[in-house]
């Protein structure tokens, strides 16, 4: 596989985890375009950005979208954020061999109400990341 | 009443029922629970090409399709088309956009 491909398995296989799973918050990535029946979920997107350490490295930010009812203060998004830096702060994914994703320290935002359904606030964390592969 | 008056225009199509059920990341696939297919009266209203896709407004009978999910697919002639959004939904009468490449 080319390096976004194992850079897409490397980082998805956190919210593949049965650890992940039993904290019960709906996962799904960009580009799925199904229901989400929930009030609370988050969105899973990888912006490959920069220059890695080698031609089959990358830099980068996983931008992770936190959808909770709106109108009840950014105190859901926290425990969210803060449960999404116990698996990936500091973190070293290698579930494939040859490859590694190093995650670095996470930021959070508020973005207000999202425009697609108003009835949910968006929060973004983000947290910059460098893939490597052996050459 | 307004299905019915124009029923002379209406067609059969087949309605691709593909209900998902959340994502796989281990295998990064979109779960489906099931997948069907009916056969339900279709009228078109519109039809636009651009950027090398074609895009037909249908309407279709409430009472035939019940919800509209994302992942359902019309069948018209042996042709997949892709659904858009649902554009508006009275409870009697769902228009939704149709997609499909343009082969030519």
């Amino acid at each position: 596989m080319g390096k976004y491909t194992n850079l897409e398995s490397n980082v998805h296989s956190i919210f593949a985890s049965v650890s992940w799973k039993a904290q019960g918050v709906i996962t799904v990535p960009a580009n799925y375009a199904g229901n989400v029946e929930s009030d609370e979920y988050i969105r899973i997107s990888i912006v490959s950005s920069g220059l890695g350490y080698n031609l089959h490295s990358v830099s980068g930010m996983l931008m992770i979208d936190i959808f909770t009812r709106a109108g009840e203060g950014p105190r859901r998004s926290s425990v969210i954020a803060d449960l999404l830096d116990s698996y990936l702060v500091g973190r070293t994914i290698s579930p494939t061999s040859g490859v590694s994703v190093q995650m670095m320290g996470s930021s959070v935002s508020q973005s207000g109400p999202d425009k697609d359904n108003p009835a949910l606030n968006r929060a973004i964390y983000a947290i910059p990341f460098n893939y490597s592969e052996v050459l | 009443m307004a299905f019915r008056m124009l029923q002379d225009k209406s067609e059969n199509i087949t309605l691709r029922r593909k209900p998902e059920s959340g994502y796989d990341f281990s295998d990064s696939s979109v779960n489906y629970s099931g997948e069907s297919e009916i056969t339900v009266e279709a009228i078109f209203t519109n039809e636009e090409r651009k950027s090398g896709a074609i895009r037909r407004t249908v309407m279709l009978m409430r009472s035939e399709v019940d919800e509209i999910r994302a992942y359902d697919e019309l069948v018209i002639e042996g042709v997949v088309w892709n659904l858009g959004p649902v554009i508006s939904d009275d409870g009697f009468i769902v228009v939704v956009d149709a997609y499909r490449e343009n082969d030519g």
